[in-house]
């Protein structure tokens, strides 16, 4: 019996579908959740979630949020989600150097752990968008 | 009596003015629709988050008994001594008796709040929140304009914050958050819901299903990660903004319904009024030729004498 899969966004609901597997960043590392999987509460980091496996795998890029299993039931909070194909990476890149720029500069008026979040966003959104564009995307399962 | 110049004239400032209201309305009836698709697309999110925080505090009960509650925006006061209202306005006008409700809503609340002894502060949303508090006797802890049609939670989240800041530092010891609930597109009724401390859905509504739960083993079975600490210190400021956020999106889809219908009212009493200044403007007219006619006529019958 397959995963049920569904990703909210608080503006939205992203995508709603069944999966074999869930691959998600959370605070604690990467995991993979598969069927029968115990009831778990998580936090997500900024980075990817993998719907299946291999070629046919969805790939979205999330900025934080959290992840609930229940019953083989997955829902996953986001803070925001992309799903890759539809990321724009030249915002992606631009949002990176910005935050590159803010954490260089190291004033008082800079709020690091705001640029440090919004760089981890960027390099979470560049990394699957690239993950999906060309090579296939490696797959490491911890 | 008016002359027929002067009634044109009223007549085309009349037409003008129905071109306008006609346009907002049309333009109300399209951000409307759009509006409320927003509403109902953010439901699910909130919906599961509560869900999520009320499992999260049901499952950290245990723990959060023997020193006070799990986290700080659980905590219920024991004597509530000062009281927060969050109201939520639109930024413009031009939307009939909306922002006038929700705000005397709001003041209806605090005076209650106050004649209970209690000390009343508000965090105003929209800038017509600003000007309805301007000489009501209350303190105004934070003001925000410029939401925006289309906000996003980064709209909301500041919002929150203030909320939240002054709760955790005593300045308020609970907080309601006031704004139009957009029932349908006739109903917008002003409502005050509680946002602090927040009391997770189970203990508030015992109609609600219970989040399926496999019996005795599902409490010890259930996985916090990384621990129920840090995922209710994310989780609760969050569920919050959410709450925030949902009113938000409320008020804007009751804002554009709200206009939508003084618009149309406005369209209709234009309609009105220029029928009846035709009908002036006839009567003047005809009263004119009419005079016109005896004048030359009588003029004529001088002559032929």
């Amino acid at each position: 019996m397959p995963l049920h899969v569904e990703v909210i966004a608080a503006e939205r609901v992203i995508l709603s579908e069944d999966a074999e597997v869930v691959v998600a960043d959370t605070a604690a590392g990467r995991i993979a959740v598969l069927p029968a999987h115990a009831p778990l509460v998580t936090l997500l980091v900024p980075g990817q979630l993998r719907l299946g496996r291999g070629e046919g795998a969805q790939v979205l890029a999330i900025s934080g949020g959290y992840l609930e299993v229940r019953e083989n039931h997955v829902v996953v909070l986001a803070d925001a989600a992309e799903v890759a194909g539809s990321i724009d990476v030249s915002r992606a890149v631009a949002a990176r150097e910005r935050a590159e720029a803010h954490l260089a500069q190291r004033q008082a008026n800079v709020d690091i752990a705001r640029a440090t979040a919004a760089l981890g966003r960027a390099l979470a959104r560049i990394k699957v968008a690239e993950a999906v564009g060309g090579r296939p995307a490696p797959r490491r399962v911890a | 009596m008016a002359t027929a110049r002067e009634i044109q004239r009223r007549m085309r400032s009349v037409r003008n003015i129905r071109q306008i209201t006609k346009a907002m309305e049309l333009i109300a009836v399209t951000r409307l629709r759009r509006a409320q698709q927003r509403v109902l697309a953010a439901r699910p999110y909130a919906g599961k988050l509560g869900d999520l925080v009320a499992q999260i505090a049901a499952h950290s009960h245990g723990e959060g008994n023997a020193t006070g509650p799990a986290h700080p925006l659980l905590a219920v006061a024991k004597s509530v001594r000062r009281s927060g209202v969050v109201l939520v306005t639109s930024d413009r006008g031009l939307c009939g008796a909306l922002n006038g409700n929700v705000i005397r809503a709001a003041l209806a609340h605090a005076g209650r709040e106050r004649a209970a002894g209690r000390e009343v502060a508000f965090i105003a949303v929209g800038r017509k929140a600003m000007n309805g508090l301007r000489h009501s006797p209350y303190r105004v802890l934070a003001d925000f304009q410029g939401v925006g049609d289309n906000p996003s939670m980064a709209k909301a989240s500041p919002v929150a914050q203030a909320a939240i800041a002054a709760f955790v530092a005593a300045d308020i010891d609970e907080a309601v958050i006031v704004y139009p609930r957009f029932v349908s597109t006739l109903r917008q009724d002003p409502t005050v819901r509680p946002l602090l401390p927040i009391i997770p859905a189970e203990a508030r509504d015992p109609h609600r299903p219970h989040p399926p739960s496999g019996g005795a083993d599902d409490q010890g079975g259930f996985l916090l990660e990384p621990d129920t600490d840090t995922l209710l210190g994310q989780i609760l400021p969050r569920f919050v903004e959410v709450q925030v956020y949902q009113a938000i999106l409320e008020a804007i889809a009751s804002e554009f319904s709200a206009r939508m219908v003084a618009m149309r009212n406005a369209t209709d009493n234009a309609t009105d009024l220029i029928k009846s200044l035709q009908l002036g403007y006839n009567k003047a007219r005809q009263a004119t030729i009419t005079r016109e006619i005896i004048e030359v006529s009588s003029g004529a019958m001088a002559l032929g004498k």
